[in-house]
């Protein structure tokens, strides 16, 4: 039976390894890695991604093995006396300072990646403080419950204008541009989340976060709420329709024409 | 410093007096007694959340059906299948019930009760009447969260995080009614009662401690519960005043987490210039910490159970103190993991980022010092050890996820999916649950004085193991699929469709899992009225409270014992047997009769 129960748990890294690799690699699990990428923005973040499954992956499996070794090795059915060891000072520095140094170099390695999707734009200044220096957004996004609202500046680039173009929960850009967006909720918290540039920025009433992003395929995508805001969180989703960049302004001159300004 | 024994010389001269009914079983100021309320309340709300837990995975795969006979009786105007209010409720309380009625309440207040003044050689802790107190304090939690259960709206619906405006606003969901105010004066009792508790576990560690049981003589289960304490001591305070600041935005109008002009469904804030911000910093300055909280004590509690089961020293005794406190420590400046996207400046992002990748240290460390005590062991596969083993292999996974997590950039992409609800759930079940069902396996004789069958015991570990993995392995799939986490119905945008296959898996994985906990409970029953007898130290373990009785008589100790050696003393070759007692005099220690833990492996 000791034997039984060394296997079971040599079982844990055995299959864990093969499930994430079937799911890398498409073998028996299809679509369970990462969803397509449509952004230059993906990049460092799946690579981080990557990167920080294989470390953690061969830990697991190492771990993992040793510990399953270990429970067969010393079984008491196959042992007279336990060793009566209390301590290794040598075991103990290893076993602290390759941790900590795989800790340091991950952390020191993933710092510029934040700093550029995050930082670099000041993103977040609140809203009225200063913002007269910042650029002015391509598009406002109001989101409440349960529905997205995107502003447009319009013909003279300015907000709050009569010329304002307003789309409800269809949000048309151009791409192949990098696009500034302005977040704020009229109510709860929301989240703006794009999973397929691994986008996600919560709107908390109050702020009016900043994110920017460039899409490279024409399509249409999903905008999902991330952060929960009510019974109807769920539907609280929108399209996102990337054209090419004339198509976007035909869009805007087509709605603005129509409205007669 | 007057010795332990004095304090309670008085007592010992008292004749013992016979407590009638009430006092004894009720309203009684003995630990055990207080441990043993604690535990079988925080059993049964361990039911409720996972029948909570069933009805969330039943809206997960078959969404919007009907549910097979218990639907049509609990939603009869939705025709028998869950509602969006009810799945909001449902996560809502399944969170708050696991942790703040079942996990915080085993770990302290049924095991640190149960174990502190036995495993310290004390007749009983501190102040025995605050520690009742604290008990007493969770039946006004219990009562107004299962109100809450039955306010308009189906019960409260902000997630267990509670964020503001979502919480603060009468109008803002159906749950945040008298529901969210109900469940608020919960937490606020359990806030309190904790803060009781831990000020009477710190004490009573501090200074009823047995002559000659030194701090670097306690076993690790002390320390864990006695670092725990502490923690709670300095974070629960913060939470409690948070929650008395958001029942007074709820009620009085101020406003502290509500911004100015916010139009909530028809209903304007007016007058108000607070930000939710400062709600999320509070609530995780206190919930980071309360994670740690939450398995603490268990890690101290499987480190003494492994060695007992390996016959072997704990390896690195300091390092696993040192790692500890460290955790402790490093775990109050880490809380703005969870607000990486909350709209927090980025710079903090960073900041938090560092330290959170660091506190990764302290934990492996402890890691590869179980590693190290299993090394050279003579292990016996008990039930209880097995549970410990799981412990550490699913703690791994967890703690490996924790540092995918904590690289903010990746977290961005997996904040609010199944990839958080994978790794806390690895921590929390395949972490904490597990430890408690080694150490409810190892702790049972001594409660009940009859040992927990241990045929029965092997196969509730193997179905609970298999079951939980297939249960919760999947859903780090579901995660960086970005399948997101807390949506009624996550189907909804067409996007996860495909992954609908998987979380049907994942179900039935948890069906089964929940079905396995029967053999547990009927265990249970069955071994505390017809169990084998346990005697007094049936794991041949060394640490004090195998000296007494099982169940240990009303104040423990006949006389209070002196403490000669450390609690890890395991296959010395100076001694004869392969345990050597922390205490030589003792209350008894004749050989008791059966010697299940050798028996057991053998089978
Ligand atoms: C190795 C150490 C750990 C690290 C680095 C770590 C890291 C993290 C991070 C970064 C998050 C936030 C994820 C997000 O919401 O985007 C998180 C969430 C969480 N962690 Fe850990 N964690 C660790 C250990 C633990 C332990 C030991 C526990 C509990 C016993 C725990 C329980 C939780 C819980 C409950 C949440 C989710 C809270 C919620 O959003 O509802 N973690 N962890
Ligand atoms: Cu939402
Ligand atoms: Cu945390």
């Amino acid at each position: 039976m000791d034997r039984f129960w060394s296997l079971l748990f040599l079982a844990v890294p055995v299959l864990g390894l093969l499930i994430v690799l079937g799911a890398v690699f498409n073998v028996g699990l299809q679509n369970a890695w990462l969803p397509e990428s449509i952004g230059p923005r993906t990049e460092g973040i799946d690579y981080l991604f990557n990167l920080f499954h294989i470390i953690v992956a061969v830990v697991f499996v190492g771990t993992g093995l040793l510990l399953a070794y270990s429970l067969f090795r010393f079984r008491a059915t196959n042992r007279q006396v336990a060793s009566y060891v209390h301590k290794s000072i040598w075991l103990e520095l290893l076993w602290t300072i390759i941790p900590a140094g795989t800790l340091v170099f991950l952390a020191m390695h993933q710092l510029p990646y934040w700093q550029a999707n995050k930082e670099d734009h000041r993103a977040f200044e609140p809203a009225g403080a200063g913002s007269s220096d910042l650029e002015t957004p391509t598009v406002r996004v109001v989101a409440y419950q349960f529905g997205w609202r995107f502003i447009y500046p319009g013909l003279d680039g300015v907000f709050d204008t009569r010329d304002d173009v307003i789309s409800e929960n269809l949000l048309v850009l151009p791409s192949h541009e990098e696009i500034v967006a302005e977040l704020r909720s009229l109510d709860v918290i929301h989240s703006f989340a794009i999973n397929k540039l691994r986008l996600k920025q919560d709107i908390v009433p109050g702020l009016s976060p900043r994110i920017w992003f460039m899409i490279t395929q024409n399509g249409d995508w999903e905008i999902n709420c991330m952060e929960l805001c009510g019974w109807g969180h769920f539907r609280m989703s929108a399209r996102l329709r990337t054209v090419s960049p004339k198509d976007f302004e035909d869009w805007l001159m087509e709605i603005v024409q129509t409205r007669g300004y | 410093m007057k010795s332990a024994d004095s304090q309670f010389e008085n007592r010992e001269s008292v004749v013992p007096q016979q407590p009638g009914f009430w006092r004894h079983y009720v309203f009684s100021t003995d630990h055990k007694v207080i441990g043993l309320q604690f535990l079988f309340s925080a059993l049964i709300w361990l039911l409720m959340g996972g029948a909570l837990a069933m009805a969330i995975r039943w809206q997960m795969a078959w969404p919007w059906t009907r549910i097979p006979i218990i639907g049509s009786w609990l939603f009869q105007s939705e025709g028998g299948q869950i509602s969006p209010e009810f799945y909001t409720m449902l996560f809502t309380m399944h969170g708050t019930v696991m942790i703040f009625f079942v996990i915080i309440p085993l770990l302290l207040g049924a095991f640190g009760n149960y174990l502190i003044p036995l495993m310290i050689g004390a007749r009983d802790m501190a102040f025995p009447k605050l520690n009742m107190l604290s008990y007493w304090l969770m039946w006004p939690a219990f009562i107004s969260l299962l109100m809450a259960f039955f306010a308009p709206g189906y019960g409260p619906g902000a997630g267990w995080t509670a964020y503001p405006p979502l919480s603060t606003v009468w109008e803002a969901s159906p749950g945040s009614g008298w529901a969210q105010t109900l469940w608020l004066i919960s937490l606020l009792f359990v806030g309190v009662s904790s803060i009781l508790g831990s000020i009477n576990y710190i004490a009573t560690i501090l200074f009823l401690r047995a002559p000659g049981l030194d701090m670097l003589r306690l076993p690790m289960t002390i320390w864990g519960l006695l670092i725990t304490a502490i923690l709670q001591a300095l974070a629960l305070p913060v939470l409690t005043v948070a929650l008395v600041m958001q029942l007074m935005d709820r009620h009085l109008g101020t406003g502290f987490f509500t911004p100015d002009n916010l139009i909530i469904n028809n209903f304007e804030t007016v007058g108000t210039v607070g930000q939710p911000l400062l709600w999320q910093h509070l609530f995780w300055f206190y919930s980071h910490p309360a994670v740690y909280i939450m398995i603490l004590p268990i890690m101290g509690m499987v480190s003494d159970i492994l060695c007992c089961f390996a016959r072997k020293p704990l390896f690195g005794y300091r390092p696993m103190v040192y790692s500890m406190c460290a955790i402790a420590g490093m775990g109050f400046v880490v809380w703005g993991h969870h607000m990486f996207v909350s709209g927090m400046h980025p710079f903090m992002g960073t900041v938090f980022m560092i330290s959170t990748m660091m506190i990764a240290l302290p934990s492996s460390v402890k890691v590869f010092n179980w590693l190290a005590t299993l090394w050279g062991g003579r292990i016996h596969f008990t039930t209880s050890m097995l549970f410990s083993i799981s412990f550490i292999s699913m703690f791994i996974i967890g703690g490996l996820s924790g540092i995918v997590m904590a690289a903010n950039s990746i977290d961005e992409f997996v904040h609010d999916t199944y990839y958080i609800v994978a790794h806390f759930h690895y921590v929390l079940f395949g972490g904490t649950i597990m430890g408690v069902f080694s150490a409810l396996y190892f702790w049972f004789p001594k409660m009940f004085g009859r040992m927990l069958n241990e045929t029965a015991g092997k196969w509730h570990f193997l179905l609970t193991f298999v079951f939980l993995n297939g249960t919760f392995f999947p859903m780090h799939i579901l995660g960086w699929r970005g399948f997101p986490r807390r949506m009624a119905d996550p189907y909804f945008s067409g996007q996860f469709l495909d992954l609908l296959p998987l979380n049907r898996m994942i179900t039935w994985c948890a069906f089964a899992m929940a079905a396995a906990q029967l053999i547990f409970i009927v265990n249970f029953f069955y071994s505390m009225f017809w169990g084998q007898r346990a005697g007094k130290n049936p794991w041949h373990a060394n640490t004090l409270e195998w000296t007494v009785d099982s169940p240990p008589p009303h104040d423990n100790f006949q006389h209070i014992p002196t403490i000669t050696r450390g609690p890890y003393e395991y296959s010395n070759p100076e001694h004869d047997e392969d345990y050597w007692p922390q205490a030589d005099d003792s209350a008894g220690l004749e050989e008791s009769i059966n010697t299940p833990a050798t028996k057991a492996s053998e089978r």
